[in-house]
């Protein structure tokens, strides 16, 4: 039976829903995963050099072997919040005549199909092979070893995943583990770091205490959750059960809806994206993390501007650069509904433009005292994006958004979540990406002196322009989306 | 197959959602459960299928508790939602793999599908379609078969009449009452429409809130009538003043 669930797992991933998207899209996730592969490739190859250049105290090795703990706990935790467990795989099976201990089996072995097991091995694959002397000692050992100690990580997952019902308290093995590896840098740096080292050197020599040390304790998680995640199933189905409902009538929810006109849109908006997974964890985080991102460039990067320029064009869209990608498709569940009441299309994609671009204006004036102190030009800088996401780059997503006719389930997971991608989608950042380069061509034939300043100047009129003729794009838009309402909500229909 | 529950309970963030003190059910018997929505019928056909975890008391299936044992599952068949179907798998690969799990050779399954034929028409089998590219309707049907194709001595399915067309639902009707009637096959059945089982169902019991607030044995047809006066009591509007 082990070996059907194996082959369902081949089924499964042979018969994904992916290979059934357009070529574009099959062809640029290729593009995609070989890209990855070979950036974690080039980076191990290119490491020793630059550590070598920059922190010559000591070698490459010793620094990223004595930083292995480091590695290995920042990648736990990695996992343990992004790392998909294969719970809802099993669910179909729970009913049949199976042993409870093939499905525990069964979860554990679709669990190890996760790129999580395997991407680490490219860059040591690169890495042990410029600071690993084969002479000396064996490179494939080591690789075994690192191998070895991602399957622990895995281990201590699937354990944390087993125990995990919900609530914080099935996070604690990961965070214990996490906890302690940061304990152990602050207070014995050089010793842990040693210990890393010397780790990787076992490996290296084929030391058998390692080897078998590390292999009991990967045999030992996983029997761990082996036993544990019984248990586990039935949580399956209690995700199911009633759950309280979000905020209901709260004083802000009250107040959106008193909003005249566009009132109603928003407190629908409000409660698409704060009631949604998919939404809800972008629609919280954006605005702390844009903060800190700001003032991570600010206080501890050393660079010019236009290095972030894509990451600041990013910011400043805002959460609504993110939403309005998926225009229309994160309401395809109901756009029957929509569609087949007195609803106003021009007001609701008003609303819209209006809900997101407060959205960005919130956070432009959040971080305005930060970018004062790092210093005018930045304030500049991304004031200027901020014009220029919300004008042309709404206006860009909203435009193309109209022939964006993928549905997806807006409550499910947005970690590795592949529904809603699309052609038009992938298209439609690259656009905006590539549409600031003739501005600040521009802004260099104006003058080579203060091209960022004229740069950042454009873009605030151009954003503004944008800003101010909106009623005439989203009309032209709004005839846009009803030309092709049939055909999308065609679409939207399709399970 | 006997089915015995004891006080059994379900709560949800300390809410109860499930609260049946004692249920014997015995061999043969096709019950029906009726109730309106959040009544607790999908909550109790999971815990009699061990999907979820009691907070009190326990399930019997025979003489095995069914959190003690997997014995019972091999005689019992299910389909309660779209979770028990295994979406990249083709309605026939499905029926397979499903045989297979209860030991059946892909001949025995060929020969039962026959039975099946009216109930699936033309389009389930030979469409080269996964199970997630079938309409509603369809998946519906490929999950029931999937339940009855094994012959369990114990069956249950939630909601079978949703999605089906009136002619689906009259033979999976007709299939219930012969499965019950020749094999002596124990049967739960749950459904929002007493008429749905009406002249099916040798026993219903009508759930409220969690609770169990009417038990209809074999023979009392009057309360049938009763069951239905009572929802027309819940159905009434309030009067306009």
């Amino acid at each position: 039976m082990f070996r059907k669930l194996v082959l369902h797992s081949w089924q499964m991933f042979r018969r994904s829903p992916f290979y059934e998207k357009s070529m574009f899209v099959k062809g640029f996730f290729a593009f995609l995963l070989f890209f990855i592969l070979t950036q974690l490739y080039a980076l191990g190859t290119i490491l020793p050099v630059l550590l070598n250049e920059h922190f010559p105290q000591h070698t490459p090795g010793a620094w990223v072997y004595g930083f292995l703990f480091a590695i290995l706990g920042f990648e736990l935790l990695v996992r343990v919040f992004v790392q998909k467990t294969p719970s809802q795989q099993v669910r179909p099976y729970l009913h049949l005549p199976i042993p409870q201990s093939t499905m525990a089996l069964n979860w554990l072995f679709r669990s190890w199909l996760h790129p999580f097991n395997f991407y680490m091995l490219v860059f040591f694959y690169s890495f042990v092979r410029v600071t690993i002397n084969p002479e000396t000692s064996s490179q494939a050992l080591v690789l075994v070893g690192i191998f070895l100690l991602s399957a622990l990580n895995q281990g201590v997952y699937a354990f944390t995943k087993s125990l995990d019902k919900g609530r914080i308290w099935g996070f604690i093995p990961a965070f214990l583990v996490a906890g302690m590896v940061l304990l152990a840098y602050t207070l014995f740096p050089d010793q842990t770091m040693e210990l890393g080292l010397s780790i990787v050197l076992g490996f290296a020599d084929a030391n058998p205490v390692i080897f078998l040390s590390l292999i009991a304790g990967v045999v030992f998680f996983h029997f761990l959750a082996f036993t544990q995640v019984k248990n586990s199933f039935y949580h399956i189905f209690e995700q199911d059960s009633p759950q309280k409902a979000g905020m209901g009538n709260n004083p802000l929810e009250k107040w959106l809806a008193s909003v005249p006109v566009y009132g109603k849109y928003w407190l629908l908006e409000w409660r698409l994206v704060t009631r949604n997974k998919r939404s809800r964890f972008n629609f919280y985080s954006m605005i702390p993390m844009s903060v800190g991102f700001m003032a991570v460039i600010g206080f501890w990067l050393d660079a010019q501007l236009e290095t972030y320029m894509i990451i600041f064009l990013m910011l400043a869209g805002s959460y609504g650069g993110f939403h309005l990608q998926n225009m229309f498709s994160w309401e395809s569940h109901f756009f029957d509904y929509l569609a087949s009441r007195p609803f106003d299309l021009y007001t609701f994609i008003r609303a819209k433009f209006y809900f997101y671009g407060l959205y960005a204006a919130l956070q432009w004036l959040l971080m305005i005292p930060l970018m004062l102190v790092i210093g005018q030009d930045v304030f500049l800088f991304y004031t200027g994006l901020f014009f220029y996401g919300c004008g042309v780059g709404f206006w860009l997503y909203m435009r193309l958004g109209t022939g964006n006719s993928t549905r997806f389930d807006a409550n499910g997971k947005s970690a590795f979540n592949m529904e809603g991608i699309s052609g038009m989608k992938t298209l439609m950042v690259i656009l905006l990406f590539f549409s600031v380069i003739p501005v600040i061509i521009i802004a260099a034939l104006i003058s080579t002196e203060h091209v960022w300043t004229i740069a950042s100047l454009l873009f605030i009129v151009i954003g503004l322009a944008f800003i101010f003729t909106h009623q005439s794009w989203i009309r032209n838009i709004g005839r846009r989306f009803e030309n092709r309402k049939y055909v999308n909500l065609a679409i939207y229909r399709q399970k | 197959m006997q089915i015995h529950i004891q006080q059994l309970k379900k709560e949800y963030s300390s809410v109860p959602v499930l609260d049946i003190p004692e249920l014997q059910i015995a061999p043969g018997e096709l019950l029906g459960i009726v109730g309106n929505n959040g009544a607790g019928k999908t909550t109790m056909l999971r815990l009699v299928l061990d999907l979820i975890m009691a907070s009190d008391g326990f399930v019997e299936i025979g003489q095995e508790k069914v959190h003690e044992s997997n014995a019972w599952k091999t005689k019992t068949g299910s389909f309660l939602d779209e979770g028990f179907l295994i979406g990249f798998l083709t309605p026939e690969e499905y029926f397979y793999f499903n045989g297979e799990v209860y030991g059946l050779s892909a001949e025995e399954v060929d020969e039962r599908l026959e039975e099946y034929k009216p109930l699936m028409g033309d389009e389930i089998l030979g469409t080269d379609k996964y199970i997630r590219q079938l309409s509603t309707g369809n998946k519906q049907k490929v999950g029931i078969i999937a339940a009855m194709l094994v012959n369990p001595s114990l069956l249950l399915l939630d909601e079978p009449y949703n999605f089906l067309d009136p002619t689906s639902q009259l033979i999976v009707k007709n299939l219930l009452h012969q499965k019950n009637e020749q094999r002596g096959t124990t049967i739960l059945i749950s459904s929002h429409n007493i008429n749905h089982l009406a002249g099916l169902c040798s026993r219903v019991v009508l759930l409220e809130k969690g609770k169990i607030i009417k038990d209809i044995k074999p023979g009392e047809k009057d309360e049938l009538q009763e069951i239905e006066e009572y929802f027309n009591r819940r159905a009434q509007l309030p009067q306009n003043s």
